[in-house]
């Protein structure tokens, strides 16, 4: 038989067959994490909109509304926060993420989030302006919170005088799109229909906007960060699913070769003792 | 008595969605309780208890950031978390405490960190002073 041995082809799907095993049990895991992060991506969406009209029936409540938030920018010095994974293998759910980057000036500031945004933007020398949010998975709601804060912080201090961030969404189990949303300065649809007749706002209209506008970003970055999640493991899910297809496949592939190198040495074995007996008679 | 709807939404999920007879809670200014045919009111929360008030009973939460607001009888409450008194983790707030207490003693602390430790035991103490409360 041509090519390789019996021997050589078992080892071949012994090798394979742990890959296999790798791949088939990091499916298990994405998928089992996948629903954990799934809900807590729907659930924040609820808590989203409400902020939002809130938001919209304060800033529309008088013609003389005025915040800082809402003020248009040259945006000149853009803050970036880049959520990507902690971890690779999950088809092209990191280099998605970093694609999404290539129009940013090199003078922007970034606050990376998974320590794969952290390696990416270290390598390529960009401003950081904090690396605590290393490892994106263990996140709570309150590092949302404070991240937001010192966004929203040196956004009035005038440290920079944009925001954006780049994350990816999570559309269903088999598509997910990055995509970079502009946080500051807010962009609010204008509300239709008549305004609400008389609120009464404590202390007034543009205090308590400006205290909830802090805590608006960080809902926003919360679901933000639970839909990337939601989307790293569906990504990583249909890799890995696909990879065990693959092993599948080459295993099913090599059997077959296993088995013709058998059947050739056993006919080849067969072809010599009947030569060697005929030979003696 | 009369009622009003009063939905709680958090971050985690919506924590309640009813008809209550007051619901009292800590505003930025002070704490605050509203009932029925409140004026149209808007207004931000700091971190206290809470209280919600139907069929004459009062269940008390742990109530930390957000708005509220009521309009035309119907009320939101918008919290970055909102905890039942009898949902809350009492080792979990312990320890978060102990964590707090254990920053704040350090010299070289940075103004920052000094903020983010304070603001946790302040959210510490809000969790625990309600567990003694439901011991009652």
């Amino acid at each position: 038989m041509a090519g390789l041995s019996t021997k050589a082809i078992k080892n071949r799907i012994k090798s394979m067959n742990s890959t296999r095993q790798i791949t088939k049990a990091m499916e298990l895991v994405a998928a089992s994490k996948l629903r954990g992060a799934q809900q807590k991506a729907v659930a924040v969406k609820e808590y989203f909109t409400t902020f939002y009209q809130a938001m919209q029936d304060i800033a529309s409540s008088s013609s003389s509304f005025q915040s800082k938030f809402l003020c248009p920018t040259e945006g000149k010095k853009p803050l970036y926060i880049v959520i990507a994974g902690d971890r690779g293998l999950a088809g092209g759910y990191n280099s998605n993420v970093f694609r999404m980057t290539i129009g940013m000036p090199q003078e922007a500031k970034v606050i990376p989030v998974g320590k794969r945004s952290v390696e990416f933007f270290k390598k390529r020398r960009f401003e950081i302006v904090t690396d605590d949010y290393t490892e994106a998975a263990a996140l709570t709601t309150a590092d949302c919170y404070s991240l937001a804060d010192l966004a929203a912080q040196g956004f009035l201090e005038g440290s920079y005088d944009s925001l954006y961030i780049i994350y990816t969404n999570f559309v269903n189990l088999l598509s997910q799109q990055t995509e970079r949303l502009q946080l500051l300065p807010l962009t609010l649809e204008e509300k239709e229909g008549p305004v609400s007749e008389k609120v009464l706002y404590e202390p007034d209209a543009e205090t308590v906007f400006n205290r909830i506008v802090p805590e608006y970003l960080g809902g926003l970055i919360f679901g933000a960060l639970s839909k990337s999640i939601a989307s790293e493991q569906a990504a990583r899910r249909q890799a890995m699913n696909s990879a065990t297809k693959n092993a599948d496949e080459i295993i099913a592939e090599l059997d077959l070769q296993y088995n013709r190198a058998r059947q050739g040495a056993i006919t080849q074995e067969i072809t010599e003792i009947v030569a060697g007996s005929n030979a003696q008679s | 008595m009369n009622t009003f709807h009063l939905t709680i939404v958090t971050p985690d999920g919506c924590k309640f969605d009813g008809d209550v007879e007051s619901v009292q809670m800590p505003a930025s200014e002070g704490s605050v309780q509203v009932l029925a045919h409140h004026v149209n009111y808007v207004t931000t929360l700091g971190m206290g208890p809470a209280s919600v008030g139907s069929d004459g009973e009062h269940r008390k939460a742990a109530c930390i950031g957000g708005m509220f607001s009521i309009t035309d009888n119907v009320a939101r409450l918008i919290a970055a978390s909102f905890e039942w008194a009898d949902e809350i983790d009492v080792d979990r707030a312990k320890a978060a405490l102990k964590r707090a207490e254990a920053q704040l003693e350090k010299a070289d602390i940075f103004p920052a960190e000094k903020t983010l430790a304070e603001a946790a035991k302040a959210r510490a103490l809000v969790r625990l002073s309600l567990c003694d409360a439901k011991k009652d």
